[in-house]
């Protein structure tokens, strides 16, 4: 323990200087109705100090040792400012659906959504509570760093605390929605056989692409903020990852993963075709082609689960056959991020 | 046929209710004579004397061996949850649910069924720790999954189990109260997560499992 000789420093910090000190968090800190997050958010001050780019995504936020001179980098890179100061002042809003950073003068200077915040630390720094959100970022190695500080341990310990139970409302409603769905799947009962008594379906032999524009060709009037504004229903659709891999020889093996993954395709978009509106179809074929086109795999997800809302998110895990190799670990994170991860389990 | 079998037109929500309760004939009190017998009690007569009056008793009245059991607690002025109790026992196999047949959809089904019991009976020790509790949910929505898409494997590979009209009738009826119950079990779940009742999520839990038995029961009669 030492002194400081900043007037403020008379009572004593017994474990600052401990490297492991990991601050104990006090629970029931607000007695937030967490359902409440749903309908409305919680907005507190603080001071946003900026966004460091570009760290490895295995950096672990809750070690001290590692994030500070990490801090210390961006500072002396100017990136983020020494000290807070009044200019830095901002309100944070908090909701299940994202966080909000808002200056002073009511600009929104970041939008995070929950599902790209993969953790939230606090950590004393002498007189500094600093606040470090770990969010997703374009390259899918990498990760950036939000850096805020509050004016007391209190009120960023609140933060945490806030954070901490979105993170348990959204994942408490996204595995509710995960059980929903494996009972709604399980109860679908596809017979062929003609002993059974529910109706035999129909086997859809039409294009999938079809079953998502319907028979006739989609011409969307031209918009200068989209990429294309014209969507031919042969490209609408993704190559599969099995088509790269198919042999030119023909080889029975490539074919049956061919054909698996055209099924799988197709039953995708009849699925899509049943929940989603005829606008929510035109808007997820135009968000499938830009994708397609180069849009970076993060904005493709975001954009997804904001076309799907938090009610359809078990859509997204059955995307994965849309995603090619070199982004699905980015989109396996954001489906664990999202609550829609696989559960490992066996069959035999 | 199994002389146990409910009659078909009988599972009114009545039955069905008091149906539930024959969780603790067949996870207490019958595992308790076969522990007695293989201890090597030697009054065996007497031991198979109160096996069949249990099992008959049961028959006639529903929930016979669970007002019996909670009137020995009373009696011995033990507080005990029989809701959690049953719950945490739901993994034992009892020969009445079990299928003896060998082929491969039926051995699963004995699988799926068993592990969805097993995994319903997490729960009373992993309620309170949320983290925990939400990956049971997974992975009860997974083994919910696995019972009824092994039922679905097995009247399609057998469609001679479907064939004679009562039998199928009785499967697909089962089939609907367990997806019933799967529902049912779910909107509890939403419920606990406002009000922290967790005595009725074990109730939940073990209508699902004594419907599980029900729909395995089904396949055994057929």
């Amino acid at each position: 323990m030492r002194a400081s000789p900043q007037k403020n420093q008379s009572r004593q910090f017994p474990r600052s200087i401990d490297p492991a000190y990991k601050p104990q968090m006090r629970t029931s800190i607000i007695l937030t109705e967490p359902e409440y997050l749903l309908e409305g958010y919680v907005g507190r001050d603080l001071f946003v100090l900026g966004e460091i780019s570009d760290i490895p995504l295995t950096v672990d936020i809750s070690n001290r040792i590692a994030i500070l001179p990490i801090v210390d980098q961006a500072r002396k890179n100017k990136k983020i400012p020494w000290r807070a100061q009044s200019r830095h002042r901002a309100s944070m809003s908090l909701s299940a659906y994202n966080i909000k950073l808002i200056s002073q003068k009511g600009a929104v200077i970041m939008r995070i959504p929950i599902h790209e915040i993969a953790g939230m630390s606090y950590i004393k720094d002498d007189d500094e509570h600093l606040l470090v959100i770990k969010r997703g970022d374009s390259k899918k190695e990498e990760c950036s760093l939000v850096i805020m500080n509050c004016n007391k341990m209190s009120e960023a310990e609140e933060i945490c605390t806030i954070l901490e139970q979105i993170f348990q409302l959204v994942y408490t409603e996204a595995t509710m929605a995960h059980l929903d769905d494996a009972i709604d799947a399980g109860a679908e009962y596809k017979p062929d056989h003609p002993a059974l008594l529910e109706p035999v379906r129909e086997r859809r032999e039409a294009n999938p692409v079809d079953k998502l524009y319907g028979h006739d060709r989609v011409e969307m009037p031209i918009n200068p903020d989209h990429e294309s504004a014209v969507i031919p229903m042969e490209s609408a659709v993704i190559p599969m990852e099995s088509e790269d891999k198919k042999s030119q020889h023909g080889d029975t093996a490539d074919q049956d993963l061919n054909v698996v993954a055209e099924e799988i395709v197709q039953q995708y978009m009849e699925r899509l075709h049943s929940l989603l509106s005829p606008d929510e179809l035109m808007h997820f074929a135009l968000l499938l082609r830009q994708y397609r086109s180069g849009m970076a795999i993060n904005e493709f997800c975001d954009k997804l689960v904001t076309l799907y809302g938090r009610k359809r998110y078990f859509l997204l895990p059955d995307m994965r056959s849309f995603i090619p190799e070199e982004d699905k670990i980015f989109f396996e994170a954001f489906l664990v991020e999202c609550g829609q991860g696989d559960t490992t389990r066996s069959r035999e | 046929m199994d002389t146990a079998t409910p009659p078909m037109n009988s599972l009114s929500a009545q039955h069905e209710e008091k149906q539930n309760m024959s969780l603790a004939l067949h996870v207490i009190l019958l595992p308790l004579f076969e522990e007695m017998e293989l201890q090597g009690e030697k009054n065996l007569s007497v031991l198979q004397t109160l096996r069949t009056a249990f099992n008959n008793a049961e028959k006639e009245n529903i929930g016979f061996a669970q007002n019996f059991i909670e009137c020995i607690l009373e009696a011995e002025s033990l507080n005990i949850n029989m809701s959690e109790i049953l719950l945490k026992l739901a993994s034992i196999d009892c020969p009445e649910f079990t299928l003896t047949r060998t082929e491969t959809e039926f051995r699963y089904l004995n699988q799926r069924s068993k592990a969805l019991r097993t995994t319903l009976s997490r729960i009373p020790e992993q309620i309170q720790d949320r983290s925990r509790f939400l990956q049971t949910i997974k992975d009860i929505a997974a083994a919910i999954k696995d019972v009824l898409d092994a039922v679905n494997d097995a009247c399609k590979k057998y469609p001679m189990l479907t064939n004679i009209h009562g039998t199928k009738r009785h499967i697909d009826q089962n089939k609907k109260i367990f997806i019933k119950h799967s529902k049912s079990f779910s909107d509890t779940l939403k419920a606990y997560f406002k009000d922290g009742r967790a005595d009725r999520v074990f109730e939940s839990a073990n209508r699902l499992i004594n419907q599980t038995n029900e729909l395995m029961r089904s396949f055994k009669s057929a």
